[in-house]
């Protein structure tokens, strides 16, 4: 277990025999601590891949001055509570050690969360709740909290596609999703959209057959479906069956983002409406440059999670040259300090730069998409 | 060769050694009763015999075949039909249904007795043959039991209590069909509590009496014993 | 659209009464509540699912699926009843010993799955609707009805005309008295497991592509339905447990479709409770039960 979650990054190699020693060269040790296995591996795999290639792609650049390095390694939480507590508590005790990108998620993230402030070493989890900055001040989020996400699709609705009378489909039996679900709800509703209808689905419901039909009998201009990828595909492909009026606008939010709900939905998602941090084969010059390199390097297309950890690892180079520029240099405390300070970082996802407001929340913006062709196609608003 | 032949029979059931070296034996096409008070282990012979309970020691030959080691199952399908106390028809299932189920047992073995024989030996099951078996009278039940039995082969017909519950009238048709079946051949090893009716019916009788034999001999001989009066046809 | 809910609500209930015979037979028969059952389901789904995108045609696949399944249900009764049975006094430690079988049949889905949510490939069965009277109606939920129509048919035939059937009524009954009469129970139990196994299977198969939803935890809604049709029904009851079913289908679609959502579960619930004060032997606990409803 202990050398398997402790693992170099094999590319991590190249990284430092490429790196030419100066004479007062710095190295700047951070973690990428992810869910590689696991359950949360779809996520903390990807955003690990693409952090490690953000930092070599600096270091080889000369992002830090001349001779100064980023000295990083890839870590795996493994989706495990306990085993993250242990590896974050030891990672903790190298006094070199500034910063731990990672965990990932869920309660492995707020394990993490609990130590870091304990032990005073700042870490930024991919996760995007608020109880990990609660946790405490060393604890922060690299992804935007719903309260920011879903004003992004809520205003397409009401404003740019102008719908009167919504049919919303949400998840009842998971918190997250229902927070996402009424925080839509509200923002329609102060728009004046009346809402037709409020279902709740469970996690493990595949029969929307009663559903389908109830909305598809129903008048309604608009149907928000609020569930993860696969599951919404399916709610999508049930009512298409039911007999929905096809010009019936569909809409979810960024869960949707995600190359399975496409794969699950095939013809019956074609033009429905999402919104996602990372447009599919980037968007402006950046994340274009980045979907390019990324599948020269790997032989695959970014994903989403790709992009986060990419633009993730841009945000945590940034706060570590900040801070190695300040009085002091670059330690534990400086780099907290320059990481929540961190203004218009360019990044390769949402509006194209990256921001923490006074609340520690990260707001970059999210693009409104739409499946066109069996793709994901940047609506022009 | 006896048709049943058992050998200083050892069980112990429930932590109660039931069976203390029992020994007894029924010859082809007669009718052989065992009688004995509540607890004296009669049932728990019969369960033996059928492999329903397990013996601790000792032999069991039916038909010059050791039995050790058959399930209940193989036992019946070999011709030792056991009708257990209380008749355990099947209660759900009609009457019909419960005698066809009965030719189970029978297998492969030719016919001994048709369902047109049953029905003509217990008319009222023919009358009944739709009804659900739960449903029927004791002394009903109890002649489907028998019934559903002669339809599975018997070789040798094991009894346990026929007349328990029932009134005189019945247990008088009930007996007067076993001794019909016995007269026309039928192998037959009658546990009852009911001792007149027992050594009337039949031409030895065994006394069992706390897991052991105490007396054996032609039943009217036994019918006559002092001893066996006191004990057992008292009052 | 009462009229189409009703519709929808029939075939979901067809499907449950297909998950719930099984489910009930082996009651019917052990007295046992095995809770593999619903991961028995799943497998069912995830055979189908892996037999069709390796190439084998889907009535194949089927096949294939629904005998696989049987024997799965017969290595649960070999691996978790079995031995339990043979020390008597078995339904408590049963009961557990078959929800570590299902533990462990929804691990290895899920392991094999990566957790992910698996569909039937696109035209894996003809998408096609008629219009009958106003009503939109599949081609997939008219063979589903059929189907089950055929099976549940096929199988009430079997327990009360045949041979066989009768000896897994007599063992539900009185396995004593059964085997005094030259049934052999393990043979019974071991064919009634593959039919419900199969069935299982079928319904799991069928569920996958109606819905197109195949994963790993997608037997536990069946299995508390499974629970309600069978306490509804009358426990060990098979026409009981077909009629509960379709009325479940049938309650379900209703109360999503006319009252607030969320309260499905606790309306449905409701009713059982309800059902259980006034019958508490169930709707048809009374009544001649197929697979034999009490023991003697």
């Amino acid at each position: 277990m202990k050398i398997r979650t402790l693992m170099l990054a094999a590319t991590c190699g190249a990284a430092v025999t490429a790196a030419a020693p100066g004479a007062h060269a710095e190295d700047y040790k951070v973690v990428i601590l992810q869910s590689l296995t696991g359950g949360a591996a779809f996520i903390g795999k990807n955003v690990a891949e693409g952090a490690a290639m953000a930092a070599e792609e600096m270091n080889e650049n000369g992002y830090f001055g001349e001779g100064n390095r980023m000295d990083f390694e890839v870590a795996d939480d493994a989706t495990d509570r306990t085993q993250t507590l242990s590896l974050i508590t030891r990672l903790a005790a190298d006094p070199e050690l500034l910063l731990v990108m990672g965990p990932t998620s869920g309660s492995v993230a707020m394990a993490g969360a609990s130590v870091a402030n304990e032990r005073e070493l700042p870490i930024i989890t991919t996760t995007n709740t608020f109880e990990v900055i609660e946790a405490g001040p060393w604890s922060n989020i690299l992804t935007q909290p719903g309260t920011v996400t879903i004003p992004y699709i809520a205003d397409f609705a009401a404003q740019d596609l102008g719908v009167k009378n919504c049919a919303i489909i949400g998840v009842k039996d998971n918190e997250s999703y229902v927070a996402l679900q009424r925080k839509f709800e509200e923002l329609v509703q102060e728009q004046g959209v009346n809402l037709a209808s409020v279902d709740g689905v469970a996690l493990a419901d595949s029969d929307f057959s009663a559903l389908a039909t109830k909305i598809a009998t129903s008048e309604q201009d608009c149907v928000f479906v609020g569930t993860p990828a696969s599951q919404g595909a399916n709610i999508i492909l049930q009512l298409k069956q039911a007999g929905l009026d096809p010009s019936t606008a569909i809409l979810g939010h960024n869960a949707f983002a995600s190359p399975t709900f496409i794969e699950k939905g095939g013809a019956a998602v074609e033009d429905v409406y999402l919104i996602g941090a990372w447009v599919p084969g980037g968007d402006g010059e950046f994340g274009e440059a980045f979907a390019a390199n990324f599948e020269a390097k790997t032989g695959i297309a970014p994903d989403e999670w790709h992009a986060n950890g990419y633009s993730g690892m841009q945000v945590v180079a940034s706060a570590v040259r900040d801070a190695a520029a300040s009085e002091g240099g670059a330690t534990r405390a400086s780099v907290l300090a320059a990481l929540t300070a961190q203004k218009d970082v360019p990044v390769v996802i949402g509006g194209g730069t990256y921001s923490f407001d006074e609340e520690r929340v990260p707001h970059f913006g999210m693009r409104v998409m739409q499946v066109k062709d069996g793709e994901f196609t940047l609506v022009d608003n | 060769m006896s048709k049943l032949s058992i050998n200083d029979l050892h069980v112990s059931y429930g932590g109660v050694h039931a069976l203390r070296g029992v020994s007894l034996r029924v010859e082809e096409g007669e009718m052989v009763a065992l009688i004995g008070s509540n607890g004296a282990g009669k049932s728990t012979l019969l369960n033996t015999l059928s492999n329903v309970v397990k013996r601790k020691s000792g032999d069991v030959s039916f038909e010059g075949r050791d039995t050790r080691g058959m399930s209940p199952y193989a036992v019946s399908r070999a011709g030792l039909l056991h009708v257990p106390e209380g008749r355990q028809v099947l209660s759900d299932m009609s009457v019909y249904e419960n005698l066809q189920v009965g030719m189970i047992a029978r297998g492969k073995r030719p016919t001994i007795y048709s369902l047109d024989y049953v029905y003509e030996l217990f008319p009222v099951l023919e009358e009944r043959r739709e009804q659900i078996a739960g449903t029927l009278s004791g002394g009903q039940q109890q002649m489907l039991a028998i019934g559903r039995a002669l339809m599975g082969g018997p070789h040798l017909l094991l009894l346990d209590e026929p007349s328990l519950g029932l009134s005189p009238i019945i247990t008088d048709q009930v007996f007067d069909a076993l001794k019909k079946l016995n007269a026309e051949g039928l192998t037959v090893l009658l546990v009852e509590q009911n001792a007149h009716r027992a050594f009337e019916a039949t031409s030895r009788a065994y006394v069992l009496d706390r897991g052991k034999i105490a007396f054996e001999g032609p039943s009217a001989e036994l019918a006559g014993n002092k001893a066996v009066i006191d004990s057992y046809l008292g009052a | 659209m009462l009229t189409q809910q009703i519709l929808n609500g029939l075939v979901s209930g067809s499907v449950y009464a297909l998950f719930s015979l099984g489910f009930t037979l082996i009651f019917g028969v052990q007295k046992l509540l095995n809770f593999a059952h619903g991961a028995t389901f799943m497998a069912g789904a995830f055979i189908a699912y892996y037999c069709t995108i390796n190439g084998l045609p889907f009535v194949m696949a089927i096949g294939f699926s629904m005998l696989a399944t049987g024997l799965i249900a017969i290595l649960i009764d070999l691996i978790a009843f079995r031995a339990l049975r043979k020390r008597g006094n078995a339904e408590f430690p049963a009961l557990v010993s078959s929800i570590g079988v299902d533990l462990i049949l929804v691990s290895i889905a899920q392991q094999v799955s990566n957790t992910q949510v698996l569909n039937f490939p696109f035209g894996t069965f003809p998408i096609q609707f008629y219009d009958v009277f106003g009503l939109r109606i599949s081609l997939l939920q008219i063979v589903i009805l059929g189907v089950v129509a055929v099976l549940v048919t096929a199988l009430i035939f079997y327990l009360k005309k045949t041979t066989f059937g009768r000896q897994v009524r007599a063992v539900a009954t009185n396995e004593r008295a059964a085997a005094l009469l030259g049934v052999n129970a393990q043979s019974v139990y071991l064919q009634t497991f593959f039919i419900a196994g199969a069935l299982a299977g079928l319904a799991g198969v069928l569920i996958g592509l109606l819905f197109n939803s195949i994963q790993f935890l997608m037997g536990e809604p069946y299995m508390l339905r499974a629970f309600v049709v069978v306490v509804i029904g009358g426990l060990g009851s098979v026409q009981g447990a077909i009629i509960a079913s379709l009325m479940l289908g049938v309650a379900q679609s209703l109360t999503v479709a006319y009252l607030p959502s969320g309260l499905t579960d606790a309306i449905i619930f409701g009713l059982l409770f309800l059902v259980l004060l006034v019958r508490p032997n169930g709707l048809f606990g009374d009544i001649n039960a197929v697979a034999g409803g009490t023991r003697q």
